[in-house]
């Protein structure tokens, strides 16, 4: 039935948050469907990341919306404001932890990173994950989902959550778009001497 | 000049005027994508209607027009670039998006959530009891179809009929309304 599978990819678009396929609904029952299914996409959903202060302002997100009187007048204006907000599309900003009062604080040194797989920390507040790049970098990232909070393992190749199945790739980009996950906050981190540090609180 | 000619369209913008803009779409655009969201129910389509709801207002709006004033042109906007939406996409008219350009009551900037919220309610409060959960589960509390089949202790294949049943339930008890 090519009338129920239209609609039924048009309700599983809305609920996986991405743009639904486009068609003629000349049917009135998959009209009405249409219509119960957008209204109860309440605004609540959004609640939390559009309230969240735009801290990510001086990084401007590369959906940041363009306006003024029309393309000329906006480009000539300059004008682009980050909306901060959240969807399930690939090129996201990645938010930065950076704590007000940090103090960079030593979590493994060199030689425990050495067989290449992520390696969880807890140093204060934070709970981190470091990587190490094959070309010998190691950056940090929040080991907090960004689903519902959980503390996700590691794998040699991922970061998974225990509680609903989430998983990150090593750079913090959600590996699937079943949830509404956003990409894991970077940390600070450094190399002194052997020794892997943060900055945190 | 003539209005919609390319040479009114490209017209020189001064400084002040920009900062206005901007200042416009900074106090009114998580409200306008608020309202926008709930009426086309997902966030791609959802930032592009609104992105196309600032660009056809702010040329037509003082910077200087009072905060209501401003709103309701926006929302009065959204809802006539919300039925283009569904006119263009899907072929629908959605006549109660497109008729109510007339500026609504001051309660309706803040209140709108919790109106809709309790019109889902209620809806939701007439459905059996299982095509209600499935909703709420999926719909409100955005889990996926695995968590909500496990969730339910039904199989994923079971909880996805019984979603396109719901939905079809509670489309139906939203038509014969009067």
């Amino acid at each position: 039935m090519i009338r129920r599978s239209r609609t039924h990819r048009f309700v599983g678009a809305l609920l996986r948050d991405r743009r639904p396929p486009r068609f003629e609904a000349a049917d009135p029952e998959d009209a009405a469907m249409l219509r119960v299914a957008t209204s109860l996409q309440l605004e609540e959903r959004l609640r939390g990341e559009l309230d969240a202060p735009r801290r990510r302002a001086a990084q401007p997100s590369r959906r940041g919306f363009l306006i003024g009187g029309g393309v000329a007048a906006a480009a000539a204006a300059g004008v682009a404001v980050d909306l901060g907000l959240r969807h399930s599309e690939s090129d996201e900003t990645q938010g930065e932890l950076v704590p007000r009062a940090g103090a960079w604080q030593q979590v493994a040194t060199l030689a425990d990173l050495a067989d290449g797989r992520p390696r969880r920390f807890s140093a204060g507040s934070v709970e981190g994950v470091l990587v190490h790049g094959p070309d010998g970098t190691v950056h940090a990232l929040s080991a907090v989902c960004t689903h519902m909070g959980c503390l996700l393992q590691t794998r040699s190749d991922s970061l998974l959550c225990p509680c609903h199945g989430a998983a990150f790739d090593l750079g913090g980009q959600p590996l699937d778009r079943e949830y509404l996950t956003t990409p894991l906050p970077r940390l600070r981190s450094r190399v002194v001497g052997g020794r892997v540090e943060v900055l945190v609180v | 000049m003539e209005p919609g000619s390319p040479a009114s369209r490209l017209r020189v913008v001064g400084d002040e005027e920009t900062a206005g803009w901007e200042a416009l779409y900074r106090a009114h655009v998580v409200a306008i994508y608020r309202f926008v969201f709930s009426r086309c129910g997902n966030r791609p389509d959802a930032e592009d209607i609104t992105a196309a709801v600032f660009l056809r207002a702010l040329p037509r709006l003082r910077p200087s027009a009072a905060e209501g004033e401003a709103r309701a042109y926006l929302r009065a906007t959204a809802r006539s670039v919300l039925a283009e939406h569904w006119a263009t996409h899907y072929g629908l008219e959605m006549a109660e998006y497109a008729e109510d350009l007339t500026p609504s009551a001051p309660a309706a900037s803040g209140d709108e959530g919790s109106a809709n919220r309790r019109r889902v309610t209620r809806l939701l409060a007439r459905l059996p009891d299982h095509y209600r959960r499935v909703l709420e589960l999926r719909f409100l509390r955005g889990l996926s179809v695995k968590e909500t089949a496990r969730e339910m202790e039904v199989t994923v294949a079971n909880a996805k009929v019984l979603q396109w049943r719901a939905l079809r339930s509670a489309a139906a008890l939203e038509e014969e309304r009067p």
